[in-house]
This record gives structure tokens, C-alpha cells and sequence, in this order.
């Protein structure tokens, strides 16, 4: 069965209107003006990669929002070509007891420009978000989880990420082959396993991020290839590792985030790194395990900041090292290593280090991270749910951790260096 | 603790040294026990490197052949030591060897100046590494191309294939030789030649597969007939073996038959499919005569013939397919993805049986696939190809994450990960692709090096490197530059390898082969001029060539040195021609004598250029006789070597030069010639 729109479908807005498409069906909106709203459409289909999806947009146009759409092998909704639609306020969700592969994307984006995508809720999809040559499109306050990646891009550019929230995904975003973009005031949060990428970026050029929270995953953003980037003002926490740098990404400009908590901050490869961590004017980050002191009262520190575990890339795929290496042995070495460098190991070098962290965006991001949506019971066919649970707000308890965490952080770090500085002070 | 660099010393920091002293030393012992680390760091990598030390003298223990890509070569490197041991030319004149001079080889180039090597395969029997032969393709001009693995050098170069277009992953090989494949990966109208629009894209456009044969005592190849397949990118290869053994599996993207804007057309779809093709059934439809004559090639419609080919579905443009030892996984990776699939054999054997379809593609059959796919396991970004080791571990290459992944095969686990630098592409495991891997070495190709070799401007080499997979981690032990671009290598044991030392001579058949001086000579045969040459250390018989303007130049050079490594090559100035002679072996060369004056000829390698006196002459007169008339000799049309005590007591000048001939002057060693009068001065 395939539903042909040519005109608006138009629920009530409560979501009672329903269609649902059973097999190898399709809802096709061929847009010019043409709108689907408050409407429950439910795929049911069993091929996986039929390439199906329970929305297909056609033409330019179109206005998708208040709808929940549930969808199994087949995409959620699929813009194909053209552009210019509006997407907003849906619920589209996949089927949670298919394997991660074996669902359709949340939202495709094929060849398409200027589409306004906003506070959707997308979740158990494969890709939450798939840009496949995708220019000039808006992407805000869309709440992305349990799905492969999160946001995947492929060859596009020009877009603004903004305020999106992205969790518990096998990856949190990954841009390939994508340049110009802008990518602030995202929440990422809670991507484990080696795979727990944050935000990958691969051959990915001239892009900015700013002002992200990256809490909690393995990695927080990860460089190959990828040049003049411009990371600022983000706050890395709680990661595993928060910053992986190739010396293969050249000219990229790290500065004004906070590094708090994280197991380990920085992991450049061995090479020739160019990327600027500081400037006269910007100053540089924020390193929780910055010893120095602020003399002349500016917020900055005195001598600049190296990273203080050369040995990081000792234990980022050897955790069980972790133990050692995080010991008192690890300063000693940190300090025979600063005044006899024969490991050779590339380190950042900060020289205008900050000492405190952006206490407003700490506020902030723990507000945001308390009003993170409660996973899915992964137990229970999304259809089983109205969709009003799925904007329920709530914490989970590994958010509260998180705040626990970063906050303590936050307000015991300073408190701490007062001490080093009184103790390196005497000596 | 501060870590203020005060330079005062003082007890607290004293103190910190010493703890850091033997802090130091436990790092020291931790790292040497430790078997896998990640080596990003420079002592760990330098450690790591010396387990790749092979000292002066003493030898490696495989062999890599790596594909040579659009040098249109093969690279040879020894395994530990990453020494490049040799560059094999095959689709490309190469003057080291004399590669494309020589009439032998010059044929066999067939007028293409290049080609691009993208699969090398070794020749199996029962499965495993036999050491005769490598096959390579040409995925430019549509060849493929036999080296033998004694004398190193190619021994057959098949091709342009009739209606094979592009036949990227060739020559990928059955388990006992019978066969390889050639499928194209830029589909084309057939016959070649034929003009179509790309509105026809569909329906006269064809995506053919070459089954090539291999004489299994000679190696000859020969085309044995053709599947024609629908107009897809057919991209990578490989062969069923053990219980999938007569099956052979290919990955195809752009199923979406795009013709224009590739990279965004040719990859919409989610899935793409692998093709699964009885190759045992198309042989045996073939001889009952199932097929149509196209272009000379037996081509066989596995739309018309059911039960040969069957699509499995597969994640979006899928790379790498590759089949475990046992014969019983299909790896293969969707390039997007963070997964790559598994497929289990007996399960699509099942659904083949049961013919348990659900649709068809072109006409060719699809299997389910969540029937046929047992695992899809969590490699990591971007999978492109696995490999695997003799102890059910595979390795996976990930493209997106810039690394290497191992994994076990049935359990699915991943178990370790390595980064690389940079952007995979293949990987090849020592015996990896056979019934009997050898494990033990790991060698990543790698497009890009970027800054891990001192720079040689714009264009960068590619980096190879060298991972130990003998213990439970992997550990990156060395980068080896190499040109452009290896996309493929295998890995064998060097005892499995049996190079001749020389060319013996009972295995020189060439007919106009000279083992003597008295045997040598020029001859005449109307304007055909046969010189039939010998070269020894260090010097060519006979060492005078006189010829006429417009002749027909025929030289036949036999090396008659019998030592290991005493290679001559003969090298005629201005005349544009290079050839090279292995001992033991007789090389022709034949050219139009269109250029009169004097030349110099003379041994390119190191015995003539040692023996300065012999190979550098006197100043000769470069220009027509007419300019020195007084100093021609008297005419002597086959002037003969001389027995001289002095190496340079043949350069006289002669008297009389005619300006209409051409003389070709050697230098020192001598030469083989044969020409129109082979018949006559056998």
C-alpha cells in the first residue's frame, strides 16, 4: 500500500488520526505546501533494508510536525531530494527488540537542502539522524538516543547543529567528508564501549564547535584528517578520554573549554601537531589537573599547562593499566619526564591556562542534564507508550552521578590548587 | 606535589627524582612485558620496533607482494623488516628490468604504457599457498597478468578481456587453482566498442564477469567463459572454500544504476547486495552449452540458468567480502556502518536448497537476510576488509576510526583495537586468504602517511605498516613507505617461495640462444640484420654492430654468466632502448636502424659500469658521416669482435661511412641479436 498525499493529511493534532502501512507501503507527501499533522503513522514491515520509510517527503515544502511515527525495518521519515520542509515536534521511533542494524534510519536526509529540523524526539532508530549530501539545513533541539549514531553525516555541509541532546547511542555523531558547520550548545552524553565516540570527525574541515557539553562517553571528540576546526568553549567531563588528536588534523584551534574530571584529557599521537591550544588574546582551557597559579589575577595561569599524564596512550586501550598509571608513580614521572624528556611523547602545551572553569556553563549543562528524557523501556514496543512518555522529563541516576561528579569538581578544584599553591609556594 | 620547574635542587624534589627513577624502571618493565600497547608513544613504538630487526645477513621470514596500483607494479617487502626487496613491473616498461623493450615482453604489453594493479593473489592447491604463482589484474586495461614466483617476473599478461569492464577485484582464485575471477567494476555496453547513451544505462550496459582458467601444470591462463551480471560496481572478491568450495562471493554498490553525480547517486540505497555464484554450476551449464557467443566469449545468463547466481543483502556500499579458513563465515562490511556482517554458509546454502527467496533483483534471486546473516558484530566505524589468523581471530580494517580491530570469529567478541595512520584500506594477515593462515604478521595498507616520513613534497607516499599479531594485543611495530598505491597484498612464507638463483641453462629454450663467442655473429638477410650476441663479464660479443639506414635490427643477447646476481643489461643511447638479461636467459630486441651516425651500446648494469673503460668509449661522432669523411674506415658490413688484449682496441674509427647507414656502437659487453635471419644463423 502506498498512500500518495498529495495534499495535507491533518490529524487533530492529538495524535488519534492514524495510518498504518503494513509491508512494503509507503506515506508519500509530494509536497509544495503539502503537510502531515498530528498524526500516528505505524509502519509495519519485516524487510530489513527495504529502504521504505514510513514518511517520504518528495519536492520541496512540506510540513511534517506533531506526529508519531513508528517504524520498524523501514526509515522514519525519509526526505528524499528537494527541500525546504519544516520538521517538527514528532515522535518517530523504531523498534526496540530489533537489533541496532536491522531498524531504518530516524530521520534520512538524501540530497536535500534547507530542511528546518526541531525538537523532534527520535529514538531505537539505526542512524538517529542520517545527512547524506545535505547543505543549509537546520537542526535544533532534537533529542536523539538509543540508536547507532546519533547524527551521521556524510559529504554535507553548512548545516547548524544547535541544542540537540544525543545519548546512550552506540555513537554519538560522527561527520565525515563534511565542513562548514556549526555545532553549538549540544548535549552529548553517555556513549560507552570502544566505539563511544562523541563526535567524530573525519576529513571533516573548517567546522566550529562551540559551547557542547560532552559528558560521560569514552571519547569525546576525536580528529583524523581534519583541519581548521575551531573547538571552543565546550566543556569536556567525565570521559574516558575527552580529546584525540591525529597529527594527521592540522590548524585546528582548541580553546576556552573546560577538561574537568575526564580520565584522561588529551591523547595526541605521535607527529607534528600545529593545533593551537591558547592565544595572547583568547587565553587557553581549562585543565582540572592545572597546578599553576593565577598571579596577576587576569584567569590565567602563571606557567603554562602541559598535560600530565604522558602515559595516556598506555592505557587508552589498556584500562586495567589505569590503576598505575594514575598513581603517585604517574607524577613523579610527569616531573622526571618535564625535566628529561625522553619519551618523546606529544603533549599539549597550553600556555595561558584558565583557572576556573565557565561556572555559568557548569550551571547550566547540569540543568540540561537533569532534564535528559528517561531512556525507553527497552522492554516494551514503542506503540505501547502514548507519546507524552516520551517527553517525560526525568533524571536518571547516572545523570545525577554526572552532576555529582562535575560539580564536585567544579567547586573542589580551585580549593585544591589554593593548597598546591600554598605548598609549592613554601618551596 | 608541584611540578614547578624550580631549578634549585632541594630534598623534596631529590626525593621525587629518585622515586622517579624507579617509577621509570617500572614503566621500563611494564612496557617490555606488556605484548600490546597502543604506540603512540615513541619509546613504546621504538620498543616495539626492534622486535622488526633483522640483522646484516640474515633474512626475512615472508615475503609481502603488495599491489602496485596504477604504477602498474607489484612491490615485494620482507616481513619482519619492511625492507622493499623488489618492484616487480608488469603492466608498466620498467628500464631496470628492461621491462617493455625487449620483443618478449613488448608483446605482452600489447601497446599500454600502464595499468592498474589493484589484487595480487597467490596460486593455492588443496587451498593453501603452492609458491608457483601470482596472479595480478589490471583494472584500467582489463588484464590480468601470471608472475612466476621462480624467476619473479611476469610470465602471461591475458587481455583486454572481451566485455569485462573495470575487473577491480580480480583475480581472486579457487582453492586449487582452476580458476580466477575477473568481474568489472565499471560497467559498460557489450561488445566493447559499442555506443551507447546512458539513458540505455539498463539495458545494454553489463556488469561481466571473466572466469579465467589456470593449466594447472603451466599456469597458462585462458578465458573460459563469462556471467553476465546486471550493470553494478562489482567491487571486491573472494572464493568459498572447504564446505563453500565452487562458490565464489563479489560486493556490489550502486544497485541504484546511477550514471551521473556518482557519489550521491551511487549510494542512496540502504542495501546492497553480495552476489553468490556457483561458479562450479556455470562451468557445467557452459559445457552443456547454455551460453551465447559475445565478442569471442562464451557468456552465460544466470537469469537464464537458474541456480547459479543469488543476491545477498548487504549494508550500504559494501567493500570487503571475505571468507574465513573454514569456509564457513561471509564477512562482509557495509562501509557506513559501525558493524560488519557475518554471514553463515550453511545457512545460505539452506536458503539456496529451499529456495527460500524473498524477491528478485534483475532476475537474480535474494536470499533474506536475516535468514542467512548470523551476526552483525560491533567492529567499529567504517569496517572495509577482515582477514583472518590460524587461531579463529579476525581482523577487521577501520576505515573511519583509523584502525585495526580484532575480533573471534563464532563468539563475535572484540577483543582488541589498534589505531593506524592513516585511512585503511585493506589488511593482509600472513595466509589470510587461504585454508591455512600463518597468523603471526598483520600489515595494514594505508592511503595516506601524511607527516610520518620526512617530506618529499605534494606527493606523499602511502604507508604500510606492520602489526604483530603473534600475542593476544596487537602492537604496531613498523611504517614502511611505498609509491602509490597498494590496495591489496598477500602474505607468504619465504620457504613456500623457491626463486631460481639463475636462469638455468637447459631451461633456456630460446632458439636463438648463444652460448658461445665463436657462436656469435651478425648476419644479413637482404635490409632484415640478425646479431646474435653474448654477454659476460664484462663485455659484449660480438662489440661492433654495423648496419644500413632503414635496416631491420635484430639483436638476440644471451647472458652466458652462470653466478647468482650477475644480471647485464644492454642499453643502446638515443635509440631509446633498455633491456636487461638474468643469467642463463636470452632476450630479443628489434628496431628500425632509422637514426645514422654512431651509437653507443652498453651494459646498463653494474659489470659494464664498473668496467668504466669498456662501457665508457671514447668520444664517438654523433653526427652523420658526412661530417667526418676522412675518418671512416673501410666498409666492413659484419665486423667481428676482437680478441684484443686491450679493451678498447676495437674502437677504431672506420674509414669510409656511408651516410646512409647507421652504425650501432657498443660500448663493452657484448650481445645477443636475433632477427629475420634467426632461422638461417641458428
Amino acid at each position: 500500500m502506498t498512500l500518495i498525499a498529495e495534499t495535507s493529511h491533518n490529524g487533530d493534532g492529538a495524535g488519534s488520526d492514524s495510518v498504518e502501512i503494513v509491508g512494503e507501503g509507503e506515506l508519500v507527501i509530494v509536497a509544495d505546501g503539502g503537510s502531515l499533522i498530528g498524526v500516528t503513522v505505524r509502519h509495519v514491515g519485516t524487510l530489513v533494508r527495504s529502504d521504505e520509510a514510513a514518511v517520504r517527503l518528495w519536492e520541496h515544502g512540506a510540513t511534517v510536525r506533531d506526529n508519531t511515527i513508528m517504524f520498524d525495518t523501514a526509515h522514519g521519515i525519509y526526505v528524499e531530494r528537494g527541500g525546504n520542509h519544516v520538521i517538527q515536534n514528532n515522535v518517530i521511533i523504531g523498534r526496540v527488540e530489533r537489533g541496532v542494524d536491522d531498524r531504518g534510519n530516524g530521520l534520512f536526509l538524501f540530497d536535500t537542502e534547507g530542511n528546518h529540523i526541531e525538537n523532534n524526539r527520535i529514538a531505537h532508530a539505526r542512524d538517529g539522524i542520517y545527512l547524506h549530501f545535505v547543505a543549509m539545513d537546520t537542526i535544533v533541539g532534537n533529542d536523539i538516543s538509543h540508536s547507532r549514531y546519533g547524527i551521521h553525516s556524510m559529504f554535507s555541509s553548512d548545516i547548524v547543529y544547535e541544542t540537540n541532546r544525543l545519548y546512550r547511542n552506540v555513537v554519538g555523531s560522527a561527520f565525515m567528508y563534511s565542513k562548514h558547520m556549526h555545532f553549538v550548545g549540544n548535549v552529548i552524553v553517555d556513549h560507552g564501549g570502544h566505539r563511544g565516540y562523541a563526535i567524530l570527525l573525519k576529513d571533516g574541515n573548517r567546522n566550529r564547535l562551540d559551547d557542547n557539553y560532552i559528558v560521560g562517553n569514552n571519547l569525546g571528540l576525536f580528529f583524523d584528517l581534519s583541519d581548521e576546526n575551531e573547538i571552543e568553549n565546550n566543556i569536556f567531563a567525565a570521559n574516558n578520554l575527552a580529546v584525540e588528536l591525529f597529527s594527521s588534523s592540522v590548524r585546528n584551534r582548541i580553546i576556552g573549554n573546560s577538561f574537568i574530571g575526564n580520565r584522561i584529557d588529551t591523547l595526541l599521537h605521535v607527529g607534528r601537531h600545529s593545533t593551537v591550544w591558547s592565544t595572547e588574546q583568547a587565553g587557553g582551557n581549562y585543565w582540572d589537573t592545572y597546578r599553576g597559579v593565577d598571579i596577576d589575577g587576569f584567569g590565567f595561569g602563571a606557567l603554562p599547562h602541559t598535560s600530565t599524564n604522558p602515559f595516556g596512550f598506555l592505557t587508552r586501550n589498556n584500562p586495567e593499566l589505569a590503576a598505575f598509571y594514575l598513581g603517585p608513580a604517574v607524577e613523579a614521572l610527569a616531573w622526571a619526564e618535564q625535566a628529561f624528556p625522553l619519551l618523546r611523547v606529544p603533549r599539549v602545551t597550553d600556555e595561558r591556562p584558565r583557572v576556573q572553569p565557565d561556572h555559568a556553563a557548569l550551571a547550566d549543562m547540569r540543568g540540561r542534564l537533569a532534564s535528559l528524557i528517561q531512556p525507553l523501556d527497552s522492554s516494551v514496543y514503542a506503540e505501547d507508550f502514548p507519546a507524552s512518555a516520551y517527553r517525560r522529563p526525568a533524571g536518571p541516576s547516572f545523570v545525577a552521578a554526572l552532576g555529582l561528579l562535575v560539580g564536585g569538581a567544579a567547586m573542589f578544584g580551585p580549593l585544591l590548587r589554593g593548597t598546591r599553591a600554598a605548598t609549592s609556594s613554601k618551596g | 606535589m608541584a611540578k614547578s620547574k624550580g631549578s634549585r635542587l632541594n630534598p623534596v624534589s631529590l626525593g621525587i627524582g629518585v622515586f622517579a627513577v624507579a617509577a621509570l624502571v617500572l614503566v621500563f618493565v611494564a612496557l617490555g612485558n606488556r605484548n600490546a600497547a597502543e604506540p603512540t608513544g615513541a619509546l613504546d613504538a621504538g620498543l616495539a620496533h626492534a622486535k622488526t630487526a633483522v640483522p646484516p645477513g640474515e633474512l626475512d621470514d615472508y615475503y609481502l607482494f603488495a599491489s602496485g596500483g596504477h604504477s602498474g607494479q607489484v612491490y615485494v617487502y620482507g616481513i619482519p623488516s619492511m625492507r622493499r626487496i623488489r618492484t616487480i613491473p608488469v603492466f608498466t616498461p620498467d628500464p631496470v628490468h628492461g621491462w617493455g623493450w625487449d620483443d618478449e615482453s613488448r608483446e605482452m604489453l600489447g601497446g599500454y604504457t600502464w595499468g592498474d594493479v589493484h589484487h595480487v593473489r597467490l596460486s593455492m592447491t588443496d587451498g593453501e599457498y603452492d609458491g608457483r604463482w601470482l596472479f595480478v589484474n589490471d583494472n584500467a586495461n582489463n588484464r590480468v597478468a601470471r608472475i612466476d614466483l621462480d624467476t619473479f617476473a611476469p610470465r602471461q599478461i591475458l587481455g583486454p578481456l572481451p566485455n569485462t569492464m573495470g575487473p577491480h577485484c580480480a583475480a581472486f582464485i579457487t582453492p586449487n587453482s582452476e580458476y580466477l575471477f575477473a568481474p568489472a567494476r565499471f560497467s559498460a555496453p557489450i561488445p566493447h566498442g559499442t555506443y551507447a547513451s546512458l539513458d540505455e544505462f539498463g539495458d545494454v550496459f553489463w556488469g561481466v564477469l571473466s572466469a579465467v582458467s589456470i593449466e594447472s601444470d603451466t599456469g597458462h591462463m585462458d578465458l573460459a567463459w563469462q556471467l553476465k551480471l546486471p550493470p553494478w560496481n562489482w567491487d571486491k572478491g573472494s572464493v568459498g572454500k572447504g564446505e563453500s568450495d565452487g562458490w565464489g562471493f563479489v560486493t556490489a554498490y550502486n544497485t541504484e544504476e546511477a550514471t551521473t553525480v556518482l557519489e550521491v547517486n551511487a549510494s542512496q540505497r540502504d542495501k546492497d547486495y553480495v552476489l553468490a555464484f556457483n561458479w562450479r554450476a556455470a562451468e557445467q551449464a557452459v559445457a552443456n552449452g547454455q551460453y551465447e557467443i559475445i565478442d569471442g566469449a562464451k557468456v552465460l545468463d544466470p537469469v537464464k540458468v537458474p541456480g547459479i547466481a543469488f543476491l545477498l543483502p548487504a549494508g550500504k556500499s559494501p567493500h570487503g567480502v571475505d571468507v574465513s579458513p573454514d569456509g564457513r563465515w561471509i564477512v562482509a562490511s557495509g562501509k557506513l556502518s559501525p558493524t560488519t556482517t557475518v554471514f553463515d554458509w550453511r545457512k545460505v546454502k539452506e536458503a539456496v536448497e529451499k529456495e527460500n527467496f524473498q524477491g528478485y533483483e534483475r532476475g537474480l534471486p535474494i536470499l533474506s537476510y536475516e535468514d542467512v546473516r548470523v551476526a552483525e558484530v560491533p567492529v567499529g566505524l567504517g569496517p572495509l576488509h577482515t582477514d583472518f589468523d590460524n587461531d579463529g581471530y579476525a581482523y577487521t580494517s577501520l576505515f573511519l576510526e583509523s584502525a585495526i580491530v580484532k575480533w573471534k570469529l563464532g563468539t563475535w567478541e572484540v577483543l582488541d583495537k589498534v589505531n593506524i595512520h592513516y585511512n585503511t584500506g585493506h589488511l593482509a594477515v600472513a595466509g589470510g586468504s587461504s585454508m591455512k593462515p600463518y597468523g603471526e604478521w598483520l600489515v595494514t595498507l594505508n592511503k595516506l602517511s601524511k607527516d610520518r616520513f620526512i617530506g618529499v613534497g605534494p606527493s606523499y607516499p602511502e604507508n604500510l605498516q606492520l602489526i604483530n599479531i603473534s600475542g593476544e594485543k596487537m602492537e604496531l611495530v613498523a611504517d614502511a613507505p611505498s609509491d602509490p598505491e597498494p590496495h591489496y597484498a598477500e602474505i607468504i612464507p619465504a620457504r613456500l617461495v623457491n626463486p631460481l638463483e639463475v636462469f638455468p641453462r637447459e631451461r633456456n629454450d630460446h632458439p636463438c640462444a648463444t652460448w658461445s663467442h665463436a657462436d656469435t655473429g651478425i648476419e644479413r638477410n637482404g635490409n632484415e640484420v640478425t646479431v646474435r650476441m653474448t654477454a659476460v663479464r664484462s663485455r659484449f660479443t660480438p662489440d661492433i654492430i654495423e648496419v644500413n639506414e632503414g635496416d631491420h635490427v635484430t639483436i638476440h643477447v644471451t647472458n652466458i654468466d652462470q653466478e647468482p646476481d650477475i644480471t647485464h643489461g644492454l642499453g643502446i643511447s638515443l635509440y631509446d632502448i633498455a633491456i636487461g638479461v638474468d643469467p642463463g636467459q636470452t632476450k630479443t630486441v628489434s628496431f628500425v636502424a632509422d637514426k645514422p651516425g654512431v651509437y653507443t651500446f652498453y651494459c646498463t648494469d653494474f659489470w659494464g659500469r664498473r668496467r668504466g673503460l669498456f662501457r665508457q668509449p671514447p668520444p664517438l661522432p654523433a653526427a652523420p658521416l658526412r661530417a667526418r669523411p676522412r675518418r671512416h674506415p673501410q666498409r666492413r658490413p659484419l665486423p667481428r669482435p676482437k680478441s684484443s688484449s686491450h679493451p678498447t682496441a676495437h674502437l677504431r674509427w672506420p674509414r669510409r661511412w656511408p651516410r646512409s647507414r647507421t652504425v650501432v656502437r657498443y660500448a663493452s659487453a657484448r650481445e645477443c641479436i636475433k632477427g629475420p635471419s634467426s632461422s638461417t644463423g641458428a
